[in-house]
């Protein structure tokens, strides 16, 4: 059994060690501002006119991808404004690193772009918070296979992280000769973390 | 065993349980992050209640001091939000949070009457609510409250505590020689998906 225990906590701390330090460091970024991770204003930005051909499809997401396709863009679409005319289509194409406002005039068949692409430290952020349901949009719901895969990837690191806890606990109860520590230890974590969880709830 | 090993195996062991519940939060606020309920429930708010208030004249108006001060008089704690300031309505808005809490504090500057709406989110809001703060907006406001000040802080603590629970973790890995070849397997594997995943939504 303790055996087993120490696999499973091994090799899930292995395999998931390197999605912790990528969300470590970018939790990190978002935390703090530093000079050397700016990336804002290096951003790279272009604004461009593009003629569209003909839409041949009907729902808002369809006409989208139809967009896309046309101009070329692949990412998820977020509906950031609440459609002002139904001569208008208006979205933002994103995935980390880059986000593009398209904004359709469906009369005159033509799109105005603007593509922002970030720096590595910009896109790195992002990687944090990228799952397609944005706490802005409008309309939430994910329609690009990657951003599924990646909230997919963020969930299993998410149980992944359960079940390093889970054995940790009971590879610790195992040991006898340090269980008294370990009881301490997990008793002190639980009551710091719980004094903000509950406890600042009472003040 | 040397007494290298030893020493790391116990701080692996002590520094990782007392980690574990934080990570939890960390882990389930993340499932409630990414699997937002279809339709929002809205909080039901509890009756608005009036109160006075004495408005000192040396504070800005709208700034966070006044705002603080406001809260002492109402004996409100919490961290401020934001001040928002209506110039022509002669109005403040302060939105003033605690885990899974959010209270609203409206000041009529010309009257000096303070109406209060509190709202309770649920322990599923106040998970969320700690995952995403100190957080990347409105820096100017951020830690006001001492609690949430330690917590930033606690944040920072979590995530260099975990750098050094996965470090010794490799360290301990590298010492039980029966697993290594797994081990790789599942470094490599583990490399191999993030890299992936990665690599595709960047460069598409």
């Amino acid at each position: 059994m303790k055996s087993w225990l120490l696999k499973i906590h091994l090799w899930l701390g292995l395999y998931f060690l390197i999605f912790l330090w990528l969300f470590s460091a970018s939790g990190l970024l978002l935390n703090h501002h530093w000079d050397f991770a700016e990336f804002w204003t290096n951003r790279r930005q272009t604004t461009a006119q593009h003629a569209l051909k003909p839409l041949n499809t009907q729902s808002d997401l369809d006409r989208a991808n139809e967009v896309m396709r046309q101009l070329n863009l692949a990412g998820e679409v977020e509906w950031t404004a609440s459609r002002p005319t139904d001569q208008r289509l208006d979205f933002r194409v994103a995935r980390p690193g880059r986000n593009v406002e398209v904004k359709v005039d469906l009369t005159a068949m033509s799109a105005s772009v603007q593509d922002v692409q970030l720096n590595g430290w910009g896109s790195l952020r992002a990687l944090h918070t990228f799952n397609g349901v944005g706490a802005n949009a409008t309309r939430a719901e994910r329609d690009w296979n990657l951003t599924k895969l990646w909230t997919f990837a963020m969930d299993a690191l998410a149980a992944g992280l359960v079940a390093l806890v889970v054995t940790s606990v009971l590879l610790a109860w195992e040991r006898r000769d340090r269980r008294r520590g370990a009881v301490l230890a997990f008793a002190a974590g639980c009551l710091v973390c719980g004094f903000f969880v509950v406890g600042l709830g009472w003040l | 065993m040397t007494s290298v090993r030893l020493w790391t195996r116990d701080l692996h062991l002590y520094v990782g349980l007392f980690l574990s519940p934080f990570l939890l939060v960390f882990a389930v606020s993340t499932w409630v992050l990414n699997h937002p309920p279809a339709e929002r429930k809205i909080p039901v708010p509890s009756p608005v209640e009036s109160r006075t208030l004495t408005l000192a004249d040396d504070a800005k108006v709208g700034s966070l001091a006044q705002a603080r001060g406001i809260l002492d008089q109402l004996q409100l704690t919490g961290e401020i939000d934001n001040v928002r300031h209506n110039t022509k309505a002669g109005r403040l808005v302060i939105p003033v949070s605690r885990p899974g809490e959010l209270t609203t504090v409206e000041v009529d500057l010309k009257s000096s009457t303070a109406t209060l709406s509190h709202q309770a989110e649920g322990m599923a809001a106040a998970l969320v609510y700690l995952h995403k703060r100190p957080g990347p907006h409105l820096i100017q406001f951020r830690g006001n409250w001492i609690y949430m000040a330690i917590w930033g802080w606690l944040t920072d603590a979590v995530v260099y505590a975990t750098v050094f629970v996965t470090a010794t973790g490799l360290y301990l890995w590298w010492a039980y020689k029966s697993e290594r070849t797994t081990g790789w397997v599942m470094l490599i594997t583990g490399l191999l998906t993030v890299g992936g995943l990665v690599g595709a939504m960047v460069s598409a």
